[in-house]
């Protein structure tokens, strides 16, 4: 960890001694960190606590004799000569540092796989971001490869992964500093992170870059050969243009920008051999060699220029402004920006109108309503879109048919990619008010809980469902929240089928009362009934720093924002207890980019170093 | 006992003559307890009608600045009517001193008005709010009733040392600035709003606290329900709970309202959904009786000058509660009552025993 400052440490104490102590001192024991001493055999409780307040309380623990221990957490960060499987292979951590790890990637796995930059019921999104921003600082601090590997995880949100790029990036590597990840493995996954990412969402990163004033040459050779090697780079350009402009002149700096601009104004045939280096230098060698001629136009045309146009796509932008048909190439919203500035007489519909042939699937399914209204006949394949995407749709116009069908198609195929399968699961679905999530992300927490039910079933021979609260409509499949939280009858409702497990989708606020599922459950254990009970939530709480438990100790809650990525809150559930198995599980896929197959994902020109090297 | 309860909630409306004596019963006209829910120390007993109001927005739906200290202005740009529930403040992210009503008021549609009798709650601040929307909060409980009794004054600094016990109270700076203490417990504040949430139809809750009823409130319809509900169980009736966990110390008892399962003769689910029936059964006797108790307590409502129309807005009291409502002839459109300190105790002396030897 040297200079990093981490923002909490663990510290394992032993629990008969310790424990009033710890209680006094304000203190809670983490029910993950409990276990015994493999050497002691004493039993020890591990808490987190402020690295600022260690030293005195280590100081006060020595005064009354009580046996601590600070866990080592850095011993699989030492040395780059092996690839990263035969690393993990030969990482033995010992009891302490492995729970601790497994502690540490569990509470974040809760954040990474759900955690967006929307606010939610309870939440705004500045408390969200803060509270993410947390969980990523531990993480980090914790060892930054690891972090960095950990954003490679399907079902890993787009915004963990924009914090994550622009964190990496912001701090650059110290020549001493040890971590699972060397330099050159840490750049390529931060290459393929980003190519990961929606254009918006790269920009809109690359902008936070600007305005946090990252430029150094690492963040500025990412931008560059993000943006000008990307095959739709001129597509962006008639799309994205302003923002380009203010990410291309953060990575080439004011000065060159505009020497880059002054030399694109003039016609290619002008440029003599000078102006030529330049734009090899600056430009060109971050493209790919054969689409040289088109990057110098693009980046012409980002920076301000419109002579000398020769792609179709720029020429029709410039086309447009003096007659709106000539844009029908155009993506739509850049026809109705332009639009709106040179033909304000024109009626937006006509845009819809000439540009249909141009809407992506996401935009087809977001404008119905606009193009009912506009008489428009916009139409979308269900099969196209995510099934979270689909309930959001039904529930603001309605189910059909082809939807349903489409729902269960996806159904099917998210249940193919689970770890396991059940002969009879009972879901048990929570459709309380606050399910209804918040006015800016409207019934997302109902529609990922409906789309996991769906997938749940379709994962079981058999099952039973029951809502709590909520009106459900059969016809429709659609359950509307509303009202209290009361899951314990409905608990027992279910078990009564003797499933083989029974799955909670709550968000984990109950209120009638809170804490009677957990007696209910501990009295079901007491019965001799032991049928697997999980939670799956699909918000994350960014109040109680993570999920919120309906049944602590008793049940886990595991994360969710889209069926298809549960797999990984199930392996979640290792980590407690097998975290070396569970962490080479985990790190999967960084091990498959790594190994190669990152080049066929990312970018078609190789990085200066192969993916695959081993580095001293 | 739902029944009669039920009927006790809708014998006939209370009469026309405004300032006549009215009864608790009266104020909760054409309303229906909901199953109550239960978190902690709270319980939240919901009220639910059909009988729809909606002449009236929040200020949630309107524009709020001071025009000097102690100087409250609001904008209604609706078509509706903008009533301020009473004790309605602002605490603003601005550089900007945050304030508070100290009673309800009444905005006629596309109106704005100045309420000089508003208060500084943030004495340590200076600055004035600019004009917008803004977020609102009620006042914790524990101030509500000063701020009643200092309702017409027009003194921008009347609540300060209020304010600097409350903290002081609470562990915080002994100082007149209410933001000390809402960003102390701003965790668990958001909790409150997480937990209790809206059912349908719902105008209105009984909300207990360690099993005695803390509040009273009614809203006229149920969108303005929803738009003031979270400034009203955040702020107003989260903060009690925390003076009351914090009385309480660490090992807070579970309230009477919280009853827990009996196991003893639990063998089999069937049992199992036997007991958990009982206990939800006997939780709402307990919570209903609660409020039975309530329901023939008179208050008397005393006329303010904040009217428009027919509409008025009146400062009640009772042998438990005070509070503010509006009301039009007969209809009660909004009330919010509290439980009043200096009432209980003088009750508890009024009641105590004779001397005699």
């Amino acid at each position: 960890m040297d200079d990093l400052q981490a923002p909490v440490r663990v510290l394992f104490v032993e629990q008969k001694s310790g424990q009033a102590l710890m209680k006094k001192q304000g203190f809670m024991p983490i029910d993950a960190l409990t276990l015994r001493h493999p050497t002691t055999k004493q039993l020890m409780q591990g808490y987190e606590l402020p690295t600022d307040q260690l030293q005195p309380l280590l100081a006060t623990l020595d005064k009354r004799s009580i046996t601590y221990e600070q866990p080592n957490t850095s011993s699989f960060s030492t040395s780059y000569t092996t690839s990263l499987p035969e690393r993990l292979a030969q990482w033995h951590p010992d009891a302490l540092e492995a729970r601790t790890i497994g502690h540490f990637i569990g509470t974040f796995l809760d954040i990474s796989g759900t955690a967006t930059a929307r606010a939610t019921f309870y939440n705004t999104a500045e408390e969200q971001r803060a509270a993410v921003e947390h969980q990523h600082e531990r993480m980090f601090s914790l060892d930054r490869g690891l972090y960095c590997a950990l954003m490679t995880l399907p079902g890993t949100t787009d915004f963990n992964r924009q914090l994550a790029i622009k964190k990496l990036l912001h701090q650059p590597r110290r020549p001493h500093h040890q971590a699972l990840l060397s330099d050159a493995e840490e750049l390529n996954i931060l290459r393929w992170l980003v190519q990961t990412l929606p254009p918006t969402r790269m920009l809109k990163m690359f902008v936070m870059l600007k305005e946090s004033r990252v430029n150094n040459a690492r963040t500025r050779k990412l931008m560059l050969r993000s943006l000008l090697s990307h095959p739709r780079l001129e597509l962006w350009c008639t799309r994205y243009r302003k923002k380009l402009r203010i990410v291309l002149e953060h990575a080439l700096g004011q000065r060159m920008s505009g020497i880059v601009r002054s030399i694109t104004k003039k016609a290619p045939s002008s440029w003599n051999d000078k102006e030529q280096n330049i734009l090899h230098k600056h430009i060109g060698k971050h493209g790919h060699a054969s689409q040289q001629k088109k990057v110098y136009e693009c980046v012409s045309f980002i920076l301000g220029n419109e002579e000398h146009l020769c792609l179709p796509l720029l020429k029709a932008y410039k086309a447009a402004k003096h007659d709106l048909e000539e844009g029908k190439r155009l993506p739509y919203e850049t026809l109705e920006g332009i639009r709106s500035t040179y033909h304000k007489e024109i009626p937006t519909t006509q845009v819809l109108s000439l540009t249909k042939g141009q809407l992506t699937e996401g935009q087809k399914i977001g404008m119905q309503r606009a193009a009912e209204k506009a008489g428009v006949e916009v139409t979308f394949d269900p099969n196209k879109q995510s099934a979270l995407r689909l309930y959001i749709y039904s529930f603001e116009r309605g189910m059909d048919e082809s939807i349903k069908q489409a729902l269960q198609k996806k159904a099917t195929q998210a249940a193919q990619n689970l770890p396991t399968r059940w002969k009879h699961a009972g879901l048990l679905v929570d459709a309380s008010a606050s399910m209804m999530g918040d006015s800016t992300q409207a019934l997302r927490p109902m529609s990922v809980a409906l789309a996991t039910r769906d997938m749940l079933r379709a994962a079981s021979e058999t099952s039973s469902v029951l809502y709590c609260g909520g009106r459900h409509e059969e016809e429709t499949g659609l359950t509307y929240p509303c009202g209290g939280t009361s899951l314990a009858e409905g608990l027992i409702q279910l078990l009564r089928d003797t499933p083989d497990v029974v799955f909670i989708l709550s968000d984990g606020y109950e209120n009638s009362p809170a804490g009677r599922l957990a007696e209910v459950i501990k009295q079901i254990r007491k019965l001799g009934i032991n049928t697997p009970i999980y939670q799956f939530s699909p918000v994350f709480g960014a109040e109680s720093g993570g999920l919120r438990c309906l049944a602590k100790d008793l049940i886990p809650a595991l994360p969710v924002t889209s069926p298809q990525d549960m797999g990984l809150p199930l392996l979640k559930g290792m980590l407690q207890n097998e975290p070396v198995k569970a962490l080479q599980g985990l790190l999967t896929l960084t091990t498959k980019l790594l190994s190669g197959q990152v080049h066929k994902q990312m970018t078609a020109k190789p990085p200066h170093t192969p993916l695959n090297a081993k580095v001293a | 006992m739902l029944k009669k309860i039920k009927n006790m909630f809708n014998k006939s409306a209370p009469d026309d003559q405004q300032g006549d004596a009215l009864t608790i019963g009266d104020l909760l006209h054409g309303t229906q307890p909901g199953s109550m829910q239960s978190v902690g120390l709270m319980q939240v007993i919901p009220l639910t009608s059909t009988l729809e109001d909606d002449r009236f927005i929040s200020p949630m739906e309107a524009n709020v600045w001071t025009e000097g200290y102690g100087q409250l202005s609001f904008e209604n740009p609706s078509s509706q009517t903008l009533l301020i529930p009473t004790h309605t403040g602002f605490i603003v992210k601005q550089k900007a001193q945050d304030h508070a009503m100290a009673h309800a008021g009444l905005i006629g549609p596309k109106k704005q008005k100045l309420y000089k009798t508003a208060m500084c709650v943030q004495a340590t601040q200076g600055g004035m709010i600019s004009k917008g929307p803004h977020k609102m909060m009620i006042l914790p409980h524990s101030l509500r009733e000063k701020a009643l009794h200092v309702r017409k004054e027009t003194n921008y600094d009347k609540l300060w040392q209020d304010i600097s016990q409350f903290n002081d109270k609470n562990g915080q700076q002994e100082v007149g600035d209410l933001v000390l203490f809402t960003n102390a417990f701003k965790e668990q504040l958001d909790q409150f709003v997480a937990e209790f949430e809206c059912v349908p139809d719902q105008v209105g809750a009984i909300i207990l606290l360690a099993g005695q009823v803390v509040g009273i409130e009614r809203a006229p319809s149920v969108q303005y329900w929803r738009s003031i509900w979270s400034a009203l169980i955040r702020e107003c009736y989260g903060s009690k709970a925390i003076e009351l966990t914090r009385e309480l110390g660490k090992d807070v008892p579970l309230p009477e309202t919280r009853v827990p399962l009996q196991t003893e003769q639990v063998h089999t689910l069937d049992d199992l959904a036997q007991a958990l029936k009982a206990a939800q059964r006997a939780e709402d006797e307990i919570a209903k009786e609660r409020v039975r108790e309530l329901l023939d307590i008179p208050v008397d409502a005393e006329q303010e000058d904040e009217t428009l129309g027919e509409l008025h807005v009146q400062t009640i009291k009772s042998e438990l509660f005070v509070g503010q409502l509006v009301r039009d002839k007969e209809r009660i459109c909004y009330a919010s009552l509290i439980n009043s300190e200096d009432l209980a105790k003088r009750r508890k002396w009024q009641k105590a025993n004779a001397f005699s030897i």
